[in-house]
């Protein structure tokens, strides 16, 4: 073995151990991402997605109006709205913190937050 | 060659090494949900045990909602109600259990709180379609069957008398807490180390999160923001338990005035006090149940003078100012003390 067999050898060692650390920390940041559902600008439903096992609907109503929410694990959508547009069932699956879809006619609102899961993470929340 | 072969040696053994770090991921806690008492209960369970514990969890929920329960005729509290003025009930150690403690938060609250208010919950019926205010008359009918005081229990018998025909006894405000206290000690008794347990509210924690390595932590609900969302964050050790009442949960606003869930037994009335939220921390659930209630009814002054009475019990009490009060030892498991919300 040469001298610059036993660099490589080391980098090589040195990089693994570097990559297994930057997973194993990207894996203890696992992303908690919420669902949010707003009526004319009030929170109706703060919904973590990260826990939802089964996916079911929310009928969410506005006067005469009425939105269908459909909540998935890590996602949410308008699946039925009483609105003549039906922008907001266009716009389809969000999964993403940041993501929003408005419905403007019923005033109805779902969008997504993310929390790393670090600091603000809860086990549970008593009501 | 030879170079080459080390080199992959070296790699494949790196790859292991990988993989082993993967495997002691598998820390991973089973978490499931159970839909009875009127409520969602969501457990967290780590170790071998967690499913064949949560299993267990559920027979004993289902066995507290047959025996406790309102809505299920046969329920020995429905016993025990539809004998009210003609005969003692036998019942089981558990429904006599959770009665006897419910009488000991009668005495505490000096009426305030009452397991026998059931005929003014009724009248009202706060969450449901056809809740109304009623009349003052209609309140003083009815306030006349509530009174803890004509509850008759025997202890060699396990039975229970209601004295007064048409006396009904509700166990809401505790058995949810009672259920809780059963579901851990019952975790504890098969060896599980790390279990959380939230009954609609009441959470109870054995050991820790070792997934996170830290105790377990657990929001206290902020009274006026939507469910979910929490004003400040408790660090619970091993056995605590932490149970917060509101006015939030179910009410209705008829003429600015808000009418929710909790009653002041005295009055026949929704209470309204300085209080508008209260968490108790403590080690019993049922206890922390009984006494979130019973402080919430009573008022923050009269509501911390018997929490500081008791031994091991805190409370964090929000009151309509939104103004935190809290015991000198609840500050010892909050991870940010405020004073206003």
């Amino acid at each position: 073995m040469t001298k610059w067999d036993k660099i490589l050898i080391v980098s090589i060692i040195a990089i693994s151990l570097f990559s297994i650390g930057v997973l194993t920390y990207i894996k203890n940041q696992t992303q908690v991402l919420y669902g949010i559902i707003e009526v004319s600008g009030v929170e109706q439903e703060v919904i973590n997605l990260t826990e939802v096992d089964k996916t079911y609907t929310i009928k969410v109503e506005n006067d005469d109006n009425y939105n269908i929410v459909e909540v998935n694990q890590g996602s949410i959508k308008f699946i039925e709205a009483t609105c003549p547009d039906k922008d907001c069932i266009r716009i389809g699956n969000l999964d993403a913190p940041g993501e929003i879809s408005v419905c403007l006619p019923n005033n109805v609102t779902i969008r997504v937050e993310g929390f790393m899961d670090g600091k603000d993470d809860l086990d549970s929340t008593t009501y | 060659m030879l170079k080459i072969k080390n080199i992959l040696i070296i790699i494949f053994i790196l790859l292991i090494a990988t993989a082993c770090n993967n495997s002691q991921e598998n820390n991973e806690p089973v978490k499931a949900s159970h839909n009875g008492m009127g409520t969602i209960t969501d457990f967290i369970v780590f170790g071998e045990q967690a499913e064949e514990g949560i299993e267990k969890a559920k027979e004993i929920m289902i066995d507290i909602e047959q025996k406790m329960s309102l809505s299920i005729d046969n329920s020995e509290v429905n016993k025990i109600n539809s004998q009210a003025g003609i005969e003692k009930v036998e019942v089981s150690d558990d429904t006599f259990e959770v009665i006897s403690r419910g009488l000991y938060f009668s005495e505490l609250t000096e009426g305030s709180f009452d397991i026998s208010i059931a005929p003014i919950t009724e009248l009202w019926n706060i969450g449901k379609d056809d809740q109304r205010v009623p009349s003052e008359n209609e309140i003083k009918e009815k306030l006349s069957l509530v009174n803890y005081k004509n509850i008759v229990l025997n202890k060699e018998e396990n039975s229970i008398f209601l004295k007064k025909e048409d006396m009904k006894i509700d166990l809401g405000g505790i058995a949810k807490g009672f259920a809780a206290d059963k579901i851990i000690s019952t975790f504890k008794g098969m060896g599980i180390e790390n279990a959380l347990v939230n009954v609609g509210g009441n959470i109870k924690v054995l050991g820790e999160n070792p997934q996170k390595n830290r105790p377990w932590r657990v929001g206290l609900r902020h009274p006026r923001e939507a469910r979910g969302s929490h004003f400040t964050t408790t660090k619970l050790q091993d056995g605590d338990t932490v149970v917060t009442s509101g006015d939030y949960e179910r009410f209705f606003i008829n003429q600015d005035i808000r009418y929710h869930h909790i009653f002041d037994a005295k009055l026949g009335k929704p209470s309204r006090t300085d209080i508008i939220g209260v968490s108790i921390i403590t080690d019993n659930s049922m206890d922390a149940d009984g006494l979130s209630t019973s402080v919430f009814v009573l008022g923050s002054q009269k509501g911390q003078k018997i929490i500081e009475d008791l031994e091991g019990v805190e409370a964090i009490i929000v009151t309509k100012e939104l103004k935190i009060i809290m015991t000198e030892g609840a500050k010892e498991y909050l991870e940010n003390v405020k004073n206003q919300l």
